[in-house]
Parts: structure tokens; C-alpha cells; sequence
């Protein structure tokens, strides 16, 4: 049953990296070029999901819009996690002052609600990509601040660090041989719930104009499009749609079949 | 010089300052075992992680604790490092959580040489399996692969056995290491602990509530009630003659089969009732 998570979390994600992929050599027509005559196509032959309110054909515009879900997803997560796991275990692993300093700043930023964020980064340097890159990760940061602290305090508690103190292992040592190892499980389902959250993050500042500007497709803006068409050919929004449900879903199947799978007292025996 | 020497050593938690340790005297020399006795909460744990330095930082320590010429209670961090794992070991009570999940257990056995020794990693895995084969571990080649999920309490406490006297310390620390192993394995672990120091040498201070495992092992016992050492001596001198009150009761509830059958079997409050001898 885990398994079979595992196995639905990597064929869906599999499929948004092969879609990125893909987009990178070949797209069966510009993603980008209006073509006035050929507005609202249904599904077909040529036009496999059919084409848009500008002619322009939907699979081309998912393709080259997957490049954008996995660049928001992954910059956004690695600056959450680089930023917000050293922090967290420094938290756990110090405590006194320095945990409360650090997770009181993790409580101001989890305070500061993300969209507020993106609407200043994106009023001040104009919305593109990064800022909403820059504004989910910054949100994310106390998820992975918290997660790893909680994690930490657990390890620390343990007997085999008391262990491998009494066998003369640094602070520093514990923190990288016996901390990292035993909270990388949880900071693996983290990292995957992290990105799908940033999927849904990304689909929903682009879908407000927060993100990535037009022409360039990305799954939320080309939802908003087909907002004006929505009785015309309905259609039209379902593909954008299911693409980020599915994302999200891979996503999630994934972070929770990785944890079974990175997590030594449940795998099997060699 | 003795190897250890503690000396009016005081420890008290917590706002109210409750003592866990008050005033505690005793001293090893090397190669010596002392056995440590008492009942839960009597402070045997506390005294092992003051030797160690390891008592967490809101413990308040005073006193005097000189180990092989270092004065404990005044090393930083980094020199108290040193110290562990080279000079004085530990096997702890609970096999089941004293070793890393995550980590090969061959791998954490090495750790204690990487750290002190610098050894590198080819020469420490035939030292670590060639150590784990000496504290009686079958097939040492496998469970140096092996995750510690994967072995037996029994095996475990053996691995934790390893990693105490791979690097040879002066002094080993055993903080009830068969209280969690069922009779048979224990017996087969004490006897091997035996056969290891006598080999190294080392000396060992060992903590026990059970007067019967403490007496196999050591010559020299202290007992330990409410956070002071009530009484020591040899070991056949206390079952001989019991001075404190305390021990009168632990030697009785000991030696069960000297009970006159049909008789109430004693217990430690026939002889000693908490807060009326003091």
C-alpha cells in the first residue's frame, strides 16, 4: 500500500519533470504566437487539448508551463530549506536564548501572511518569476524552521546522543552525524509537502498577476484566461486545472511514501 | 593517585535546589571496580554523568571530581571531549535507544577511533570487528553491516560494550548495563564484561540496584541512599556485616533463600524506614 504511494507520487511528479523536459526540445507549436483564426478549438487531432482564447495551442502552453512549476517549486523550497533547517536544529540543538530568539523572528515571518509579501515585492520590483520564488520561500521559511527544531529537541533527548557525547563526538559532530540523519526523514516529507504547497502558492500568484507576466504561461495565469471563456469552452480551464491537481497530489504521495522509504527501521532487510 | 577522586561533590536541580547528590566522597584507583548501589532516584546516574561532565546545564555541581589529573567540574566543552571516549567510557542502561537508528552499527563502533585516535576507516573496521568478536558477538563481520533494528537487546548491550572499550579507556562507566536484559543474556554479558577488563585493564565504576549482578562484578561496593554514599567496603565484608541499616535490608532481601520458609520474606523497610534514622 506505501508502496503504491511511492510508486503514484513518483509516476505523477515523473510526469511534471518529463513535461519540463520535454518543453526544453520540442513543443508542437509556439507557446507564445497568436494565432487569431484559430481561437477556442476543441480537443483534436491537431490541437490536442484544443487551443485558447488566442489561438494559441493549450499542451504547448502546459508544457512550457511545467518549467515554471518546477523552477518556483524548488527555488522557493531550497531557499526555505537552507534558510530554515539550519536554523530550526541550532534552535533545537542550543536552546536557552538563542532558541527563543530564533523562533520567535520564525513566529514574525509566520505572522507576515505570504500574499501581503508578494503584493510588496511585486508592487516594488514588479511581479515576475522571482518575486514569487522570493515570497513563497520566505513564507515557508518557519515550516522548516519548526519542523527541523522539533525533530532536533527529539534526537537530543535520545540515549545514543547522550552516547556519542560520552564517547567524545563535538557539538558539532552531533549535529551532523546524529541530528541531520535522524530528522532527514521528516524534512523530506517537509521539502515534498513544502513544494506542493508551492505549486498551489505559485498557481495562485500567477492566477493574480503576482507572478510570472503574460505572455509567458504558467498553470494559474492560464487558468485566469480561461476564466473569460469559462461558458464558451469550458474546457479549456479544466486542463490547467488537473495539471496542478495532479502536481500537488504527486507531490504530497511522494513526501509521504519518501519518509517509509528514507527511514531504516522500515526497510526491509537486505 | 588514585584514577578517579571525588570529593564532596553536591548536585542540585530546579528552582527549589533539591539535591540529587550531597556531599559524595568516594575514589578509584586504577584498574579497581567499585560498584555503586542504590535504589531509583538515589543518585547512582547523576554521580556517573558528573564523572562524565555530561550533567545538563541547569545542573549545579559543586565539589571536586579529579579524573586521571583533570579537574572535571572545570573543563570546558572541547576539553571535556577529549576526555570521553579516550580516557572514560560509557555503556548505558537502554540498549534499545544508546545506539543510532540511522547509522551502521560497525560505523559507530569506528566513530569512538576516528574521534580520538584519527584512525582511518580501513584499520578501524578490522579493529571494530576484530572488538566485536572479543565481547562475544557471533559472525562480528554482519552485525558491524547491520542497523541496530536489526539486532537483539542482547547484541545491542554488546555493541555498546564495544564501543565503551574499543579505544581502551582508564576507566569504564557502566550505568546499569544488564538492568534491561533478561537473566540468561545478562549473565552472559557480565561474564564477558569480565573477561574484557580483566583483559584492558580498564577500571569500572558500575551502577546497579541489584546487589547480586554488582557482586560479580566488582570487589569494592558504595551504597548510595538519597543522594549520599551511606556506606562502602569489599563486597564479602558487606554481606558479612552490614553496618548501615539500608544495606542490613538490601543483604537480607538479597539472600531470600537464608529466609526460614513459612516465614514473611523481609523488606528493606523492616530494617531502614525513610526519615527515621535521619
Amino acid at each position: 500500500m506505501k508502496r503504491a504511494q511511492l510508486i503514484a507520487g513518483v509516476v505523477l511528479v515523473g510526469v511534471v519533470v518529463l513535461a519540463t523536459v520535454v518543453s526544453l526540445f520540442w513543443m508542437p507549436f509556439d507557446p507564445l504566437r497568436v494565432v487569431p483564426g484559430q481561437r477556442l478549438l476543441p480537443p483534436g487531432p491537431v490541437h490536442w487539448l484544443g487551443t485558447d482564447g488566442f489561438g494559441i495551442d493549450i499542451f504547448s502552453r502546459l508544457l512550457l508551463g511545467a518549467r515554471s512549476v518546477l523552477l518556483v517549486g524548488i527555488i522557493s523550497v531550497g531557499l526555505a530549506a537552507v534558510v530554515g533547517i539550519p536554523l530550526g536544529m541550532l534552535a533545537g540543538q542550543a536552546g536557552g536564548w538563542i532558541d527563543d530568539v530564533v523562533m520567535r523572528l520564525s513566529d514574525v515571518v509566520y505572522a507576515l501572511p505570504a500574499l501581503l509579501l508578494a503584493i510588496l515585492l511585486a508592487s516594488v520590483f514588479g511581479a515576475s518569476t522571482v518575486t514569487a520564488m522570493v515570497s513563497i520561500g520566505v513564507a515557508t521559511i518557519p515550516a522548516f524552521a519548526r519542523v527541523a527544531r522539533a525533530g532536533t529537541l527529539q534526537v537530543m533527548a535520545a540515549d545514543y546522543v547522550l552516547a556519542a557525547r560520552a564517547s567524545g563526538t563535538s557539538w558539532w559532530g552531533v549535529a551532523w552525524r546524529h541530528v541531520a540523519p535522524n530528522i532527514a526523514p521528516v524534512l523530506g516529507v517537509q521539502a515534498s509537502v513544502g513544494f506542493a504547497m508551492a505549486i498551489l502558492a505559485e498557481a495562485a500568484l500567477s492566477y493574480l498577476g503576482l507572478a510570472t507576466p503574460r505572455p509567458n504561461p504558467t498553470w494559474g495565469n492560464m487558468l485566469r484566461d480561461a476564466q473569460d471563456y469559462i461558458f464558451v469552452a469550458p474546457l479549456q480551464a479544466v486542463w490547467p486545472g488537473l495539471a496542478i491537481a495532479m502536481a500537488v497530489l504527486g507531490f504530497n504521495l511522494l513526501g509521504d511514501g519518501l519518509r517509509d522509504y528514507l527511514d531504516p527501521r522500515l526497510r526491509e532487510v537486505p | 593517585m588514585s584514577l578517579l577522586d571525588v570529593c564532596d561533590l553536591s548536585v542540585t536541580f530546579g528552582r527549589r535546589h533539591r539535591p540529587a547528590l550531597d556531599g559524595v566522597c568516594f575514589s578509584l584507583d586504577a584498574g579497581c571496580r567499585l560498584g555503586v548501589i542504590g535504589e531509583s532516584g538515589s543518585g547512582k546516574t547523576v554521580t556517573a554523568l558528573a564523572v562524565m561532565g555530561l550533567l545538563p546545564e541547569y545542573a549545579r555541581v559543586s565539589g571536586k571530581v579529579e579524573l586521571a589529573g583533570h579537574q572535571i567540574t572545570h573543563l570546558s566543552e572541547a576539553g571535556l571531549a577529549r576526555l570521553r571516549g579516550d580516557v572514560v567510557t560509557m555503556v548505558f542502561q537502554e540498549p534499545m535507544t544508546a545506539l543510532d537508528p540511522t547509522m551502521r552499527v560497525g560505523r559507530q563502533v569506528a566513530e569512538v577511533l576516528r574521534l580520538h585516535a584519527g584512525t582511518e576507516s580501513g584499520p578501524a573496521r578490522a579493529a571494530v570487528i576484530n572488538m566485536l568478536g572479543e565481547v562475544g558477538l557471533e559472525d562480528p563481520e554482519r552485525v558491524a553491516d547491520a542497523y541496530p533494528h536489526q539486532l537483539s537487546g542482547g547484541q545491542r548491550q554488546r555493541v555498546s560494550l564495544a564501543m565503551a572499550l574499543i579505544n581502551a579507556p582508564d576507566l569504564v562507566i557502566c550505568d546499569e548495563p544488564t538492568t534491561a536484559l533478561d537473566v540468561t543474556v545478562q549473565a552472559t554479558v557480565l561474564a564477558k564484561l569480565n573477561d574484557v577488563l580483566d583483559a584492558s585493564g580498564a577500571a569500572c565504576l558500575f551502577i546497579s540496584h541489584d546487589l547480586a549482578v554488582v557482586s560479580q562484578v566488582c570487589d569494592q561496593v558504595a551504597v548510595m541512599l538519597d543522594g549520599r554514599i551511606v556506606e562502602t567496603g569489599s563486597v564479602a565484608e558487606l554481606f558479612a556485616r552490614p553496618q548501615h541499616p539500608y544495606t542490613q535490608g538490601l543483604v537480607a532481601t538479597a539472600r531470600l533463600d537464608q529466609t526460614i520458609p513459612g516465614q514473611r520474606l523481609p523488606v528493606v523497610e523492616d530494617f531502614y524506614r525513610p526519615g527515621v534514622s535521619r
